[in-house]
């Protein structure tokens, strides 16, 4: 079955076809060439495809397209033109939070998301923001050390 | 496709001609319950409410499912509704987020066991999306949300060709399985008001954070009264076909006082309450063993908030 439906997607309107099956991960990827979202486990394990919908972290492999029709979506493109969280992104160079960099984007979102509400997040609630995210290379200490040195610069 | 009359009355019905093959399938948004239901009437089984999609959605992707279309019931205003009313209890809609009962102050301030499980559930990504009632209709063995209701006393109220109420309790039959008819609609909660202060904690096995999939879960909340605990209730989960209470470890913390022995008694009982299984992801002597730990960890967790401990 076929949608019409409209997304706000990094501030542009997109009015896009889709199925009833298809879901935001597959639109952001396949029909937005937005590749920076990752396809991970399509389960809601791995946290690759974390994005942001109205202003909320989300997994976009659990969202259908046409559920999320008028709605806003950030992805990892629109988090880096912004410039908003772009010591957040420096952290995770200067730290080493990434190897293969395949999770990279969804950490990025979600630790935006953490740094969003609070903004001197402690260790425990740190790794607890970012327990929905794995990363196979890292060990995780690179990416806790970046969120931790992001909360105490300045936005 | 489906054809709805503007009373929320079904004039006509019919899936589009790809609806059911391989893993495509029909998608259609309601705002009221009785379109819902009518729809879930019109192809009873093959209907299947949407709410946060947590489960449904990579269930549906697999193409196993026999559903020709999903009804999204996320927009339908009274299933909404998240309410406190002291004289009656908390109610919570159906499709109400396990965010936004986390930021609920009453929520926070009189149901701390309900508070502490949805924490510890998946990772907040899907906390943010999934629904108390979802994962209520999910029904999983190994279920985090279903101890802290059981813990309270929770009636689920449905609606379809009658209006029902069904204690938890009753309401989950098994792994996956619950009383709802295929054409009825879980559209809320009733949660009773404490019969005290409640104090309560959840302990939580699970192979890392954020892990949807829970070893063994033991829920524990007792009442407090003039610094007397009372009213102790305790739920274990992922160590049957489905979560329940540990009626005979109750009555035993109602009778006496919680000393070592009466906690060492309590485990006891809880263990011979479990009925753990073998998979892939830990034993069954494991996880009877882990029911010891947890329960005896939750109990003293609560007797430690009571003396005002916070640990």
């Amino acid at each position: 079955m076929r949608h019409e439906i409209t997304l706000h997607v990094n501030g542009h309107e997109h009015r896009l076809q889709v199925e009833s099956h298809h879901t935001l991960l597959d639109v952001l990827r396949r029909q937005l060439g937005l590749t920076g979202t990752k396809h991970g486990c399509d389960c809601g394990e791995c946290g690759a495809c974390s994005i942001w919908l109205n202003d909320r972290l989300v997994l976009s492999c659990l969202v259908l397209a046409a559920e999320a029709d008028g709605a806003h979506v950030l992805t990892v493109e629109g988090l880096a033109a912004s410039g908003e969280f772009a010591h957040l992104q420096e952290a995770f160079i200067e730290h080493h939070g990434m190897q293969c960099g395949f999770c990279t984007a969804g950490f990025l979102m979600a630790a935006a998301a953490l740094l969003r509400e609070n903004a001197r997040p402690d260790a425990a609630t740190i790794r607890a923001a970012l327990a929905g995210n794995l990363c196979r290379c890292t060990g995780y200490h690179g990416i806790l050390r970046a969120v931790q040195t992001a909360s105490r610069m300045r936005r | 496709m489906c054809i709805l009359k503007e009373d929320g009355r079904l004039l006509e019905f019919h899936f589009s001609d790809e609806a059911g093959c391989l893993h495509t399938f029909d998608y259609v948004r309601v705002r009221d319950v009785n379109e819902a239901i009518a729809l879930l009437q019109a192809a009873p089984g093959e209907v299947r409410p949407l709410a946060g999609g947590t489960e449904l959605v990579p269930a549906l992707q697999t193409g196993r499912l026999p559903v020709r279309c999903v009804v999204d019931i996320k927009g339908i205003a009274p299933l909404q509704e998240l309410a406190y009313r002291p004289d009656e209890g908390l109610y919570l809609g159906a499709v109400v987020t396990f965010d936004r009962l986390l930021a609920q102050p009453e929520v926070r301030r009189l149901y701390p066991l309900l508070v502490e499980a949805a924490r510890q559930i998946a990772s907040p990504a899907v906390r943010n999306r999934a629904t108390v009632g979802g994962a209520v209709c999910v029904a999983a063995a190994y279920s985090d949300w279903l101890p802290a209701l059981l813990c309270q006393d929770a009636v689920g109220l449905v609606m379809g060709a009658a209006e029902r109420r069904i204690p938890l309790a009753e309401f989950v039959c098994g792994d996956g399985c619950t009383r709802l008819a295929a054409d009825e609609l879980l559209v809320g909660l009733w949660l009773p008001s404490p019969s005290g202060a409640a104090v309560g904690s959840y302990q939580k096995l699970r192979l890392g954070h954020g892990s949807r999939i829970t070893l063994v879960g033991a829920a524990i909340q007792a009442h407090a009264h003039d610094g007397q605990l009372q009213d102790w209730r305790m739920a274990l989960t992922a160590v049957g076909p489905k979560p329940f209470r540990v009626s005979a470890a109750e009555a035993l913390l109602n009778q006496e006082n919680p000393t070592a022995a009466v906690i060492a008694e309590a485990v006891l009982r809880a263990q011979a309450a479990a009925a753990p299984t073998d998979d892939f992801r830990a034993g069954a002597d494991y996880r009877r063993a882990m029911v010891g730990v947890l329960v005896r960890r939750g109990i003293e967790t609560v007797l430690a908030r009571v003396r005002g401990a916070k640990p």
